[in-house]
């Protein structure tokens, strides 16, 4: 994944850089606003990161610069502005996602995956299969090997949005706001809870476990 | 929150009260110069009469002295002469022997010197003619000698005068009041738009200013300077918020560096002893970085500039997701979580911070209620309120330490090894109030139970 990294503290950059390319992508780092923006102009990236606070041009207007000349390249702002507002103005001026310093690599890389499918993959279906497993969308049901399974509503969510996400890894962060709506990381293990549930229901007397877990890194609904 | 009923107000409005005074003292003076109008006419007329009446009562009697033909005769000759006063020769019987007007007895009896009669008094008048003033001479053979002149011009004058008062007096009074009603309904609607932006402005708009006239009157003046306040108020605000920001962002930065850091090397060594000690260090890292997050969260809360974002939420719908999002963990536990909520209702506030709130609470019960085996969620309105219970059968908080727990970083001694910062429970109490509420611990009997009441119920939509 080709990645232009708009970061004007050096040592961060190098670090974010240091962090992602190990996972195979490639990160070209722009040190100011300006350099920035004539870099996403130019094209040839497949994801954009953008610190809010940068010299010569701030990364909100950065991004609405763009996207008013059409550049729908995704955008995920990285930021140590954590504010209430200062999210929802992220998503006005553009970005596709919100990630606020400091972060996991694993919750960067994952948020990049997904930003990544989202852009590239075709409209998904009212019906999601893995497996022998399917979920209606439409109907709000979840059959596996043709017997019907109950689902409570945060659990077909959860289990709608893995599926939204499948092969990829979904951070603990990304399901609590994607699904619950939280904007902060409750003390109680809720999305853990969730999932253990989840697999009961789905994956429990079936072959083969759809549901994986990465210690540190969050879940994958998968058939390998 | 300070406007009054409409008609209340009026009568109670300063503006009102002072046209009344200045009403009074219109009306005081314009009975003060009629007074003076009247008792100087009065006045000026009385004396020229008594100088005329008192001329011809001397002319008379020299002539009576000089002549020595009696009374009568001089009289009739006098009123021959013309002059406008009336005469009256009565003897001592009471027969008129000489005149042009006549007396009823009783009148005669009292008539001492200069004094004034009506015609109902007791006078025999010309037509036209409706009073008299003037004087009796007594002679010593019993004959009374009475001179007067025509009274009616001063009836005419005290009229005149009464009924230009009363014209007068009711025009000031109309005028009065309806001035009175205007000032105080321009004041009161000024007061109104000046409550009207101060609410806006408590609510959170610190951008908005009063309205200042063109006039330049005491109210603009009022509101000039209330501006000037306003707009330094914001400023300090702002370098409050861009100070914030700017802690934010440079304690965050280079914690956030730090965390980079430690986790980039981490990946480059193998030791699990090693990897222990980084997790280790991170973990303490994130600490540092939640109380920041929660600390700045609170401040933001606080600042009230949220309430602009409110909107009507369906909180039942809300509080069912919340319940069932926290049952599996709480089931894992051993909590039993059940929750009883009343359907339908609606709360205008902002939907993430309110989750905050409950989260907060739901995860407090899951930290610190020790041995709890049910927790349980409630939520009913009453009138403009509505009350959302969060109880378990926990081993509780005592009753001296309950007030402890609202202060900001203060974890109790039984929480001390617990993960966590002692200002959870500070952020949902910021909130509530954010939402025009409080939240309260009582005792479960056994356990505790958290309290939070809401005042912004949408009320007539709600069940």
């Amino acid at each position: 994944m080709r990645i232009l990294l708009i970061e004007d503290d050096p040592r961060a950059a190098a670090h974010i850089r240091a962090g992602l390319e190990p996972e195979g992508h490639h990160v070209t780092i722009a040190p100011d606003g300006r350099e920035g923006l004539l870099g996403a102009a130019a094209g040839g990236f497949d994801v954009l990161i953008i610190d809010r606070m940068l010299p010569l041009l701030d990364g909100l207007t950065l991004l609405r610069t763009l996207r008013g000349a059409s550049i729908h390249t995704p955008a995920l702002f990285l930021t140590s502005l954590g504010g209430l507002d200062d999210r929802l103005e992220g998503l006005r001026a553009g970005g596709d996602d919100y990630l606020v310093k400091p972060f996991a690599f694993e919750e960067l890389s994952a948020r990049l995956v997904a930003l990544m499918r989202r852009s590239s993959a075709p409209p998904k279906p009212t019906k999601l299969k893995i497996a022998d497993l399917e979920l209606d969308r439409l109907r709000r049901t979840v059959h596996r090997a043709g017997r019907k399974i109950e689902l409570k509503p945060k659990e077909f969510e959860l289990l709608e949005y893995l599926l939204l996400h499948e092969g990829e890894v979904v951070t603990r962060t990304m399901l609590l706001e994607d699904v619950w709506g939280f904007h902060f990381v409750p003390k109680t293990v809720i999305v853990e809870a969730h999932i253990s549930r989840l697999r009961a229901k789905i994956d429990q007397g079936f072959v083969p476990p759809l549901i994986h877990t990465y210690r540190g890194a969050g879940y994958k609904i998968d058939v390998a | 929150m300070w406007r009054e009923r409409p008609s209340r107000a009026l009568l109670k409005s300063s503006g009102f009260r002072l046209a009344l005074r200045s009403l009074a003292l219109s009306l005081g003076g314009a009975i003060l110069v009629f007074l003076i109008i009247h008792h100087d006419a009065d006045a000026i007329w009385r004396e020229q009469n008594d100088t005329a009446v008192n001329a011809a009562l001397s002319d008379i009697l020299s002539d009576i002295q000089e002549d020595n033909q009696g009374v009568a005769p001089n009289v009739r000759e006098t009123i021959d002469e013309g002059g406008g006063l009336f005469f009256a020769d009565i003897g001592p019987g009471g027969t008129l022997r000489a005149g042009n007007f006549n007396v009823a007895p009783a009148l005669l009896a009292n008539w001492h010197g200069m004094q004034s009669f009506e015609r109902a008094d007791g006078l025999t008048l010309p037509p036209r003619v409706l009073a008299v003033r003037g004087v009796a001479h007594r002679f010593a053979n019993g004959e009374t000698l009475l001179i007067a002149a025509n009274a009616s011009p001063l009836l005419t004058l005290n009229a005149l005068v009464a009924r230009s008062f009363t014209a007068v007096f009711g025009t000031i009074l109309a005028l009065g009041l309806l001035n009175g009603y205007f000032a105080a309904h321009a004041a009161s609607r000024r007061v109104d738009g000046y409550a009207t932006a101060i609410e806006e402005i408590m609510n959170g708009d610190l951008s908005r200013r009063l309205t200042v006239g063109r006039a330049g009157d005491e109210f603009d003046r009022l509101a000039t300077g209330l501006n000037a306040m306003l707009q330094r108020l914001q400023e300090l605000m702002e370098n409050l918020r861009q100070v914030t920001n700017d802690i934010s962002h440079d304690l965050r930065s280079p914690l956030a560096r730090l965390r980079e850091h430690l986790e980039l090397s981490r990946r480059r060594f193998a030791g699990a002893e090693l990897a222990a000690m980084f997790d280790e260090a991170l973990a303490q890292i994130d600490q540092a970085l939640d109380i920041f997050t929660a600390m700045l969260r609170i401040a933001e809360v606080e600042a009230g500039a949220r309430r602009r974002k409110f909107a009507a939420l369906p909180l039942s719908s809300l509080l069912e997701e919340l319940a069932e999002t926290y049952e599996p963990a709480f089931s894992t536990a051993g909590i039993a979580l059940t929750a009883q909520i009343q359907p339908r209702l609606l709360l205008r506030g902002d939907k993430e911070l309110l989750l905050q709130m409950l989260a907060n609470l739901l995860d407090n019960v899951m930290l610190h209620a020790d041995g709890a085996s049910i927790a349980h969620i409630t939520a009913a309105q009453t009138g403009g309120h509505i009350d959302i219970e969060i109880s378990d059968n926990g081993a509780g908080i005592p009753d001296s330490e309950q007030a402890r727990v609202f202060q900001r970083f203060v974890r109790l001694d039984a929480s001390r090894h617990l993960p966590g910062h002692g200002l959870g429970l500070s952020l949902a109490t910021a909130i509530a109030a954010l939402h025009d509420g409080s939240i309260a611990l009582r005792d479960n009997h056994p356990g505790l139970k958290a309290v939070v009441s809401l005042g912004n119920a949408d009320q007539g939509t709600g069940a």
